[in-house]
């Protein structure tokens, strides 16, 4: 199972004020808003660390079908540092998500993978963000055509071979993100 | 406090946070604040904050993994404006 999430910090910027009393205490744990505080970018560290809790979030939904809104639940673990991507991983209940980050100028985007899954095999393709973007990919794409499966998550197939791909998409402010595996 | 007073209020905290002016319009128990208002998830703790100022109660954890729709968190209002 797999679960993505973007964020263009320019919007984050201008939605939320993570500053706010109070705020950072209800979404992260005691260990990530140290984190946070003591980051020399603590507005990068925020949405960082709330995108790996976002990405895990939606493989568990996937799996469970249920919604909560429980971000303390998910615990961001193990986090690793390059210039440009991050790695680490979301502990929720008793499953540990291997979670990794793509850092960009102007946005953010975390994939989650359960166990068995390798991140390194999973394809992550950037557009912009548009209300019609299904429209615009299939008419763009010669061999995927994006669509959902009968449980109503988005799934792309490969009309060349007929094969199906697990699917993860999100989008927030001008940017958008498909991921398969 | 009865529920349409609360529903009222909600509506007034919700506001910033959404741009589905319809959806807004004809806020009622159903109404799901990600599905129906489009209200990003880094925004609910915002509504949660302040639902808490705004009514003088604190949310904990579990009572915070329910409000996604207005029928729950009116119901968690309720109660602990009650139990307060």
């Amino acid at each position: 199972m797999l679960g993505n999430d973007i964020i263009d910090l320019n919007f984050a910027k201008i939605e939320s004020n993570w500053r706010r009393k109070n705020y950072l205490d209800k979404i992260f744990t005691a260990d990530e808003r140290m984190n946070i505080l003591t980051s020399n970018n603590p507005d990068l560290m925020v949405w960082l660390l709330w995108s790996m809790k976002e990405s895990a979030y939606k493989i568990v939904n996937r799996l469970t079908g249920k919604r909560l809104y429980n971000p303390k639940a998910f615990s961001c673990k193990n986090i690793n540092f390059t210039d440009d991507s991050l790695t680490g991983s979301v502990l929720y209940d008793e499953e540990k998500f291997l979670i990794r980050s793509e850092i960009r100028n102007d946005f953010i985007h975390s994939t989650a993978v359960s166990p068995q899954v390798f991140l390194e095999k999973i394809t992550i393709n950037f557009y912009q963000n548009k209300s019609n973007y299904v429209q615009e990919f299939n008419e763009a794409q010669q061999v995927y055509h994006l669509q959902k499966n009968n449980q109503g998550l988005p799934e792309l197939l490969n009309l060349r071979s007929n094969t199906k791909h697990l699917t993860s998409i999100s989008h927030h402010g001008k940017h958008l993100a498909i991921a398969f595996i | 406090m009865d529920k349409t007073q609360i529903i009222k209020e909600l509506a007034k905290i919700v506001t910033p946070y959404t741009e589905e002016k319809s959806a807004l319009e004809n806020i009622g128990e159903d109404t799901d604040f990600i599905t129906d208002l489009k209200i990003n998830s880094a925004n609910l703790v915002d509504i949660v904050l302040d639902i808490e100022e705004k009514f003088n109660i604190a949310i904990d954890n579990d009572s915070m993994a329910k409000m996604l729709t207005v029928k729950a968190t009116v119901e968690i209002i309720e109660t602990k404006l009650n139990a307060g």
